[in-house]
């Protein structure tokens, strides 16, 4: 066998056993997309009473969305059984509620993404989704994308 | 298939048997020997493990991608990773598949017509340049197909534009030596493109993890949103093909293919027919070897000057001791392009946030590569450098070897970092502020490793092999726990100009201690 595996013939087989094997552990993989699909998750810690209060107060306009409060905030809007009414917040608050919420979109599960882009609507009503869906599609050259847009 | 052959004019014989030598030269690549560990003349060569190297990096970046992206960027980035593969596959082992000025003495004077070697040279590139090329399409070509985005025809159209990405990086490859000439000139970048799949598996087993633990979701939202260098790159105009079935990209592709490899057959196909002149052998020149008095400002003796330049000798004339050192330091290059892909590159000075915590983390990781590097050059049997050093190792030379370390490596690597700090800062200020604290603390933890109070490994003399496990791993935790404590003060103390000016006197006053604690007695004549 040794001497086989030596010969140039050998190491062909070698290859070409190694590259079916490949194909048979890629269509293997491919077949487990849910696998994959269950690390695409955001995590939200869960909130304490404080941590409740200051998005409560944020929801309300009353206090401001800043760096080291805009996760938890977040998180607790996430988790609550009934979304806030975000109407009251400041454009400056609302520009970062919907980058969160654009990170969602991406990297959250499909019930999250649904929770977020509620709790965006929700908060921004007025807001022209299309619009900024024709920039990004202009941006990247999907024409396919602005197909669909100019067909609603 | 005879008969065609020798229609073309090929001695059929020659030819069969210049492929076989061929095919056997590109199994045991030497520089692939290097980087994979294989000898050979092992039952399993070196192409093999190279072969299955890149299937990993394939396989890794499928399934990190999958799920979290669209169509398009899966395939950008799959056939972006193929070209990186396939021109580095072709560089490194150029002169096995493709051409080596040498062969013309092996050659020369047979029998042998340039039509017969050049075609067998061709052959033997065109199977190469596959093999690379299947390894980088199966996995994404495959598990494509399991997609949210895509359907069947997935499974023709990549592998079609898999082809074309494989052909013109092979044929820029091609064109890199045909316009440079083929001889050793490129020899550096052969020995650092051996590492290439390494350095990918590497990234992407990192870069995976970062990923899905990545609360911000920022790798993401970078696909999503790509930067504007992924918007100009070739790939990301070919993908609609992939993705959608765009007509007009594979045009355009298709036009560049031929046009590139047209290009470099030409050129090499001068070179091949060519092969039959025999060249005139030149000697090599070494130069000599010089201990520059600056290196006094460094702390190095008079004669451990003498020392740092047979270091630096043995790294010019070792390369094995050169491979076997990038290794280490891949780490140190991974961590920063993660980073500053993902976005989370902030400088210290501008808040204590998770994102300021990468650029220290990368310091602390150069650190903790330090050991493996004094390791390799003074203690393995594998290299010559050990036997070589070995009479001199007392403070000086020790010294003088750390000295060498940092300078060829380590100082060149934070310099590079520090001019990446400033364009992606912004900010030279703070960038220069960063380095040379970096710097100071590097120095430092190369200094403990060969302090004899510590009674290391290092300073001790015990022969090994390998520069990563057995009693060096004590050394390589030990720094780099004491790095990490130091980066977290660091960060900490990055908050104020003072307690920074305060930090940096206190690690450049352990500095020069250490070098002066661990000076030899002089004996008074």
């Amino acid at each position: 066998m040794n001497a086989f595996l030596r010969t140039l013939q050998g190491q062909a087989a070698l290859f070409g056993l190694t590259t079916f094997l490949a194909i048979v552990l890629g269509a293997a993989i491919a077949t487990q997309p849910h696998f994959f699909e269950s690390y695409v998750v955001q995590k939200y810690a869960e909130p304490t009473v404080s941590e409740a209060a200051v998005a409560a107060a944020v929801a309300a306009g009353t206090e401001p969305l800043t760096d080291d409060i805009e996760d938890s905030v977040y998180a607790t809007w996430m988790l609550a059984s009934e979304l806030p009414d975000l109407t009251a917040l400041s454009d400056d608050d609302s520009v970062r509620v919907r980058s969160l919420v654009m990170r969602t979109v991406v990297s959250g599960t499909p019930e999250q993404r649904a929770t977020a882009v509620r709790l965006w609507r929700q908060a921004r009503p007025q807001d022209d989704v299309l619009e900024q869906a024709r920039a990004y599609a202009e941006r990247l050259g999907r024409t396919d994308v602005l197909d669909a847009l100019d067909a609603l | 298939m005879n008969a065609l052959l020798t229609r073309l004019g090929v001695q059929v014989r020659p030819f069969r048997a210049l492929v076989r030598t061929f095919a056997t030269m590109d199994l045991r690549g030497q520089l692939y020997g290097l980087s994979t560990g294989a000898k050979a003349g092992e039952l399993i060569p070196p192409l093999f493990w190279v072969y299955g190297q890149m299937l990993t990096v394939s396989l890794l970046l499928c399934a990190a991608l999958a799920g979290r992206v669209d169509a398009r960027f899966y395939a950008f980035a799959n056939l972006s990773v193929a070209a990186l593969m396939v021109f580095s596959a072709v560089v490194v082992e150029f002169h096995e598949a493709a051409y080596d000025p040498e062969d013309v003495r092996v050659i020369g004077h047979r029998p042998v017509t340039s039509r017969t070697w050049s075609l067998a040279r061709f052959v033997n590139l065109l199977g190469y340049v596959a093999l690379v090329g299947v390894a980088v399409t199966i996995f994404p070509t495959v598990m494509g197909v399991g997609l949210r985005d895509t359907d069947a025809t997935w499974v023709f159209r990549y592998p079609i534009a898999s082809v074309m990405t494989c052909v013109c990086s092979a044929s820029v490859a091609l064109g890199l030596y045909v316009l440079g000439g083929f001889g050793e000139r490129f020899d550096g970048l052969r020995q650092a493109l051996a590492w290439t799949q390494i350095g990918g598996i590497l990234a992407l087993f990192y870069g995976g993890q970062f990923m899905i633990r990545n609360g911000t979701g920022s790798v993401s939202m970078m696909s999503y949103d790509p930067p504007d260098w992924v918007l100009n790159a070739p790939t990301w105009h070919l993908a609609p093909w992939v993705s959608d079935g765009a007509i007009m990209p594979l045009a355009v592709a298709g036009a560049i293919t031929v046009v590139l490899a047209g290009l470099a057959l030409w050129g090499m196909q001068r070179a091949w027919s060519g092969v039959a002149t025999v060249q005139a052998v030149t000697a090599k020149v070494i130069r000599p070897i010089y201990a520059p008095a600056w290196l006094a400002f460094f702390g190095v003796t008079r004669r451990g000057r003498a020392i740092f330049a047979l270091t630096r000798a043995l790294f010019g004339r070792d390369r094995e001791l050169r491979s076997r050192t990038w290794p280490a330091l891949g780490m140190a290059v991974t961590v920063p392009m993660i980073g500053i892909l993902a976005g989370e590159y902030a400088s210290p000075t501008a808040g204590l946030t998770g994102a300021a915590v990468v650029p220290i983390g990368s310091v602390v990781v150069l650190c903790g590569a330090i050991p493996s590097l004094l390791f390799n050059l003074t203690h393995s049997r594998d290299h010559i450098a050990s036997f070589r050093l070995a009479p001199f190792w007392d403070g000086d030379a020790r010294h003088a070897v750390a000295v060498a370390v940092y300078l060829s490596y380590c100082l060149p690597l934070l310099v590079l970092h520090g001019l990446v700090l400033t364009w992606v800062w912004g900010d030279g200020l703070a960038a220069l502020s960063f380095s040379l604290t970096s710097a100071v603390l590097v120095a430092l933890a190369a200094r403990l490793c060969v302090t004899s109070q510590l009674k290391g490994p290092i300073a001790s003399r015990s022969w090994r092999r390998g520069g990563t496990s057995g009693s060096v791993t004590v050394v390589i935790a030990g720094v780099s726990a004491l790095a990490a404590t130091v980066g977290a003060v660091w960060l900490l103390a990055s908050a104020s100009l003072v307690l920074w000016g305060a930090f940096v006197a206190v690690l450049f006053g352990a500095l020069v201690a250490s070098v002066v604690v661990d000076r030899p007695k002089r004996e008074v004549a």
